[in-house]
């Protein structure tokens, strides 16, 4: 039982669930899977006075493939993601951290626009989400008189984020969609997710995102991407002009990035930052790995 | 605030006036008296409060009982027909059970798995009860029953 009162509202037209939101934006809070808010409202980390459930908005949903992305519905779930022929085709390393988010019970229910608006800095999606250029689409109620009028716009994913657990959205705003332009073919590029959490379905110290492709020049390139050491998820390019890293060499750019780790109950910054450089090399090594086992069946 | 909510469970259409503050946990065992759906942690780490709702299981102690409105449920209740379900059989047999507060979440979420994939590896079994804690069994007689209700369900002699 939640001790502080609310009101519960599961609207199925869009312009109706952003009017609610813009009547009261500081009382209100969306609601998706629940995988956070409900745990915080019973603990009393979160008090809203007024609930607006997405779930039941056909637009928020779904999975759908477009020429060069594929647009995740924010109330798509992490099961969803991780089982559709379609992003395991076009977004294997999105599919990969899906797989990796909790337990099952939380995959069956937890979605990732509740994920990506709430932005602990250690969400297995962040860093998957920099590693790929995806691109948020945000919708909000429109300023003025028109009852049903709303905005859309769209947020590169290195903007979102705007410290911890805070992201660009305005008052009112939410994630309606998530666009992840697609992986090149097996054969040009390698992908991989990395993990590491102190008890299986617990969420991680860090995790890391990586992606390598090959280029004309025959040299590769890629980056890797980082979360749970910083407030916001970092994406650290690798060195350019190269056949292949060394774990040293991919450790020491992880290091340089990541200036100021976080430190609490779970991990010191010391351990932080050790973790996220073993386990960032770890997914560049996997990533490569992928790569060479590509281009082999080409 | 109270709102109506109209679920079916283990087949039987329900109706009841919920509290928008009432966790489905809390509608399940104080107003329907199914009981058999544990409460423990209540913030979603322990697994006790696992039900299927529409074909898959949830943490009943993160829907709110009102979101829960039009859904179908499964409970530990609804699992047996006249003998128990093979899962429960072989957790019976492998003395997979102590003291049986994980039990009912542990059950339901072995019968998702072997619905999904009829003959699991030892590995995929542990994958799919990790949203469960036991502090009694350590795990290894549970995975045992699951495999035996596995092989049971597969000869179709359970």
């Amino acid at each position: 039982m939640i001790a502080e009162r609310f009101d519960y509202q599961s609207p199925t037209r869009l312009a109706d669930a952003l009017r609610l939101l813009a009547a009261d934006p500081d009382g209100t809070r969306p609601l998706s899977g629940g995988m956070t808010l409900v745990p915080m409202m019973t603990l009393g980390l979160a008090a809203p006075e007024h609930i607006v459930d997405l779930k039941r908005i056909p637009e928020l949903g779904g999975i759908h493939e477009e020429p060069d992305a594929v647009r995740i519905g924010a109330t798509a779930t992490h099961h969803d993601i991780a089982t559709d022929p379609r992003v395991r085709l076009h977004a294997p390393l999105l599919a990969d951290a899906a797989a990796l988010v909790g337990d099952v019970q939380v995959r069956n229910r937890g979605t990732i626009g509740g994920s990506i608006a709430h932005a602990d800095p250690a969400a297995n999606y962040l860093p998957a989400l920099l590693a790929l250029d995806a691109v948020i689409e945000a919708r909000a109620k429109r300023g003025g008189l028109l009852r049903n009028a709303t905005r859309s716009r769209r947020i590169p994913i290195g903007e979102f984020f705007a410290g911890l657990m805070a992201t660009c959205l305005a008052a009112g705003e939410i994630v309606a969609a998530v666009h992840v332009p697609k992986q090149l073919a097996a054969t040009h590029q390698g992908a991989a997710f990395r993990k590491f959490a102190r008890v299986k379905g617990n969420f991680p110290i860090v995790c890391a995102a990586a992606l390598v492709e090959r280029q004309s020049s025959g040299e590769r390139a890629g980056c890797v991407a980082i979360g749970g050491a910083l407030p916001i998820p970092v994406r650290i390019a690798l060195p350019g002009g190269q056949a292949a890293w060394a774990a040293g060499e991919v450790e020491t750019a992880i290091r340089q990035a990541i200036d100021d780790p976080m430190s609490d109950a779970n991990a010191s910054a010391d351990y932080r930052l050790e973790m996220a450089a073993v386990h960032g090399a770890r997914a560049v090594e996997a990533a490569c790995r992928a790569l060479d086992d590509g281009e082999r069946s080409a | 605030m109270r709102q109506p909510v109209r679920i079916t469970v283990n087949g039987r259409e329900l109706e009841a006036d919920a509290d928008t503050r009432k966790l489905l946990v809390n509608l399940l065992r104080d107003d329907l008296e199914l009981t058999g759906t544990h409460f423990g942690c209540g913030t979603g780490t322990c697994g006790a409060c696992t039900v299927m709702l529409n074909g898959r299981c949830v943490k009943s102690c993160c829907v709110l009982a009102v979101d829960a409105d039009g859904a179908e449920l499964l409970t530990i209740e609804g699992v047996a027909n006249d003998a128990p379900h093979p899962v429960q059989q072989a957790l019976a047999e492998c003395h997979g059970v102590q003291c049986g507060f994980c039990t009912p979440g542990m059950v339901l979420s072995a019968i998702e798995l072997l619905q999904d994939n009829p003959a699991p590896s030892d590995a995929e079994i542990r994958e799919a009860l990790a949203g469960n804690l036991c502090r009694c069994t350590g795990y290894v007689n549970i995975v045992a029953a699951v495999q035996l209700a596995a092989t049971r369900m597969a000869q179709g002699d359970a």
